[in-house]
């Protein structure tokens, strides 16, 4: 151990140690759900069930999984790459409009728009032709989530769209083979992290593959719990769900931790005037996406709506409404504070132990929401079977504890969403110069007042984009509210959830409108993000 | 033997290393009460370093840092750098962006009652110059400003050393030297000791009472500048202090360089000590380089013993490429 390893804040902040102590502590709290899970293979196999599971359904989760995997992540490369290359590089009508308005889908939860869709084909389309197949749920997804990989695409080009322009050009390639031959090969950092980003979405979707009755791990865990009575099997499927993740995200990592080109600014991009046929196919192609991404199953959830207003009373998605907007309160609080203790420990330290504790405190985003549940679940049950003998001692009932209320919930969705505040917050973080800390030490400042005077007053909008995420994450979760919820406690995803699975599109719109409008604040800080 | 006077800075025997590998080793500087010592050296010859382990945000591996009696670092005594009584002001000024000027001044001044505070904050503003500037944020100041508040900032706290870090180095050339001269008045008027690092050799000049070049992480000599021009402790220094080279004594015949100082047998010789005699009857030497400078020629001369040495000649002589000549060195 040599001196430089000491940082000068060591001797000057004391204070630090309980930010290091709520770093490691959180670390923990994360990766306990995960070595349950994990374990959970260690457990004697709960005979029956299996045997059921690996004769019929395990190989089909499987396989169904990975294929859901592979759809939707080529898909979405294709469409969002495309999108963004033609909103880069091509001037045509309404050019200025779509390119902020292609973000939009990304306010609709994935399972607001499968059921919008299923809803729609019911009502218009014959009866042999279904929605409900494979392609119907890559489809769905899709236009849900390409907007990930629009975004990073997009912000890839325009910082450094007209220098490959003019590189492709003097090598005198046209305009599709500087695409190919350039754009894609320089975006391929960015190109790999949104993949990365579209693949834990899907793995951890329950929602949508429920509404298309397509059966994935997601679901098979939930079915264990809630249907086979076997939280054994339930942490084994989820087991494997948290491999199928690690896998995924092994390979996309391992892509993008090569070189990151350095994107030094380039003068923007001289955009193509489209004239003629091209014109009329590219401006009616982009149009035509945009209104089934986004104009039709809004304006088909609009309708519903207007539809089931008058007819009934809204008392219960009231209180769905005011139960979401609680527990999206607390636990984006509780992840903005937390994400800033670990940032600030992060920040103080030299030591591989506190970069590996930040990186595992970042891991929920890899954590499928019915993973986590089962994960967080199992330990609190058995924390509240050891302390009943406690309760009935000194006569007390106490209605299970930890089960009984949000507790299983709130550290479930702090977990799965503490990577949106952290990334917010650190991002913002960064900017701060070594020596401004430095600066304050050496004018005599406490560890308090660096942080009550620099740090917090500077990181303001970190902490707003990293609560409003976060928030409007929690306000979407579906599987981890379903499964951890006290019963009769319902959220609007829960709403959504039941109403959609007795089949009344109609009913669910209003609800699901709600949580859209909530979307629409992520995109706008998406949007911003651009000037 | 003078007497340590109360406020002496003193840096003794201080070494530095990250891993294995030695910043800077075996330091020693001295600074009497208000002197103003410069530490010169290339970027990457650890003289940063030296001024964070003043500071306190980096930890010497051995040695001792002292102001006056207090220890600020010792192998087994060590004042956290938020209580060391010195002041830095940093490369990049390390300004608060979010606060104002006045704000940015106050902000060591927290122990005050806020009537206190605005007293001083005022008065250190006449000090740097910048009364009517209380509102403006940093990004809306001039690079000089945002020194002068930097500076101001650093002195609130009434330190017994101030450290600069490349003072100079942010700001346009042209004001530059007046900068240096006004900097050098200030820190006088206030009798403030000041240790300063930087890499350009005219700042170090104009600045110090006492200087040092750091090459490779040591400093063999800290001395008055003149006394560190003329009489460098080695030919590497000498060099970094402006050109130079080396020439045996017998090819020169006027007696008195054999009081310029030598390295190895050979006679230490600036331009402007070399004079260039076309009419020599000696004539030892060829021009092998004419460099253009404006006012006069670098004249380049190789000689025998692979000798070659650098004249300054006035722009009035016309010389030519490859012409045989003589020298003449005066000291």
């Amino acid at each position: 151990m040599t001196m430089a390893s000491k940082g000068w804040w060591a001797s000057s902040w004391g204070g630090l140690r309980w930010f290091n102590a709520s770093l490691l502590g959180t670390a923990v709290i994360v990766l306990v759900p995960v070595l349950i899970v994990l374990g959970a293979w260690l457990l004697p196999k709960d005979t029956d069930v299996w045997v059921h599971l690996q004769e019929e359904l395990l190989l089909r989760y499987c396989l169904q999984t990975l294929g859901l995997l592979i759809g939707v992540v080529v898909s979405t490369a294709v469409v969002g790459l495309g999108l963004a290359w033609i909103i880069a590089t091509m001037e045509f009508p309404g050019r200025r409009f779509l390119k902020t308005g292609f973000l939009l889908p990304f306010a609709v939860p994935a399972y607001v728009m499968g059921f919008v869709y299923v809803g729609l084909f019911e009502a218009h389309m014959p009866a042999w032709l279904d929605f409900r197949s494979y392609p119907g749920v890559v489809w769905v997804l899709t236009v849900t989530l390409y907007p990930y990989m629009y975004f990073l695409c997009l912000s890839a080009f325009s910082s450094q769209g007209q220098r490959l322009m003019d590189v492709g050009q003097s090598m005198g390639l046209r305009h599709r083979q500087i695409l190919f031959r350039i754009a894609i090969p320089f975006a391929r950092p960015w190109i790999l992290g949104a993949m990365a980003m579209i693949g834990m979405e899907t793995l951890a979707d329950f929602g949508t593959v429920s509404v298309f009755v397509y059966d994935t791990l997601a679901t098979g865990i939930y079915k264990a719990w809630y249907g086979l009575f076997s939280p054994t099997t339930a942490a084994q499927l989820a087991g494997i769900l948290v491999l199928f993740a690690g896998v995924f995200l092994y390979f996309t990592k391992r892509g993008q931790d090569q070189e990151k080109f350095q994107a030094s600014d380039s003068p923007p991009l001289r955009r193509i005037i489209l004239k003629g046929t091209t014109k009329y196919i590219v401006t009616g192609g982009v149009w035509f996406f945009f209104a089934l991404a986004f104009i039709f199953p809004v304006g088909q959830l609009l309708i519903w709506s207007l539809e089931v207003i008058g007819s009934e009373s809204l008392g219960s998605v009231l209180s769905a409404l005011t139960n979401s907007i609680l527990i999206g309160l607390l636990a984006s609080s509780i992840i903005t504070a937390l994400a800033f203790c670990i940032s600030i420990a992060h920040r103080f330290s030299n030591s591989r132990l506190y970069f590996t504790a930040t990186l595992c405190s970042g891991l929920g985003y890899a954590l499928p929401g019915s993973v986590l549940a089962i994960g967080v679940y199992l330990p609190l049950i058995w924390f509240d079977q050891k302390i009943e003998p406690l309760w009935v001692a000194i006569g007390f009932d106490s209605g299970n504890l930890f089960t009984g209320g949000l507790l299983a919930l709130l550290i479930g969705l702090m977990i799965r969403f503490l990577t949106v505040g952290i990334s917010s917050i650190q991002n913002q973080m960064a900017r701060h110069s070594p020596r401004l800390d430095e600066a304050a030490a050496n004018s005599g400042a406490g560890l308090r007042r660096s942080l009550v005077s620099l740090h917090i007053p500077m990181l303001r909008s970190g902490f707003f984009i990293g609560f409003v995420l976060a928030f409007a994450d929690c306000l979407k979760e579906m599987p981890l509210t379903l499964m951890t919820r006290p019963v009769g406690w319902d959220t609007l995803s829960v709403k959504i959830f039941e109403l959609t699975s007795e089949g009344e599109w109609e009913r669910a719109a209003v609800p699901s409108l709600a949580l859209i409008l909530c979307g629409f604040a992520v995109t706008e800080i998406m949007r911003r993000q651009w000037r | 033997m003078a007497l340590t006077s109360p406020m002496d800075f003193t840096i003794s025997n201080l070494s530095h290393q990250y891993g294995t590998q030695a910043t800077y080793e075996n330091i020693n500087l001295t600074l009497q009460h208000g002197e103003i010592g410069c530490l010169l050296g290339p970027s990457g010859s650890g003289k940063s370093t030296l001024l964070r382990s003043v500071a306190g945000f980096e930890f010497p591996s051995s040695g001792e840092i002292k102001v006056g009696e207090t220890i600020l670092w010792s192998k087994h005594q060590e004042l956290p750098a938020r209580e060391r009584p010195v002041g830095i002001v940093f490369q990049d000024y390390g300004l608060f962006p979010h606060l104002n000027v006045e704000k940015n001044i106050g902000f060591p001044l927290n122990h005050l009652s806020s009537l206190e505070r605005r007293k001083r904050v005022k008065s250190l503003l006449d000090l740097v110059n910048l009364k009517g500037k209380e509102v403006n944020f940093p990004h809306q100041l001039s690079g000089g400003e945002q020194q002068r508040v930097a500076l101001a900032r650093s002195l609130a706290r009434q330190p017994k050393v101030i450290l600069l870090d490349e003072p100079f180095s942010n700001l346009d050339p042209e004001l530059r030297a007046k900068l240096v001269q006004d900097l050098r008045a200030l820190l006088k008027e206030l009798e403030m000791t000041c240790l300063c690092v930087t890499h350009n050799v005219e700042d170090a000049f104009s600045m110090a009472d006492k200087m040092g070049v750091l090459l490779k992480g040591s400093c063999q000599q800290w001395a008055a500048p003149h006394e560190v021009y003329a009489n460098p402790c080695s030919f590497k220094v000498a060099k970094f202090l402006g050109d130079a080279s080396l020439c045996p004594p017998e090819l020169i015949s006027d007696s008195s360089v054999g009081h310029l100082p030598q390295f190895d047998g050979r006679v230490l010789l600036r331009p402007n000590q070399v004079s260039v005699n076309p009419d020599a009857s000696e004539k030892l030497f060829r021009i092998t380089g004419i460099d253009y400078r404006g006012f006069f020629d670098l004249i380049k001369l190789e000689g025998p013993r692979d000798t070659t040495l650098l004249s300054f000649a006035p722009r009035s002589h016309t010389f030519k490429f490859h012409q045989e000549v003589g020298i003449l060195a005066t000291p």
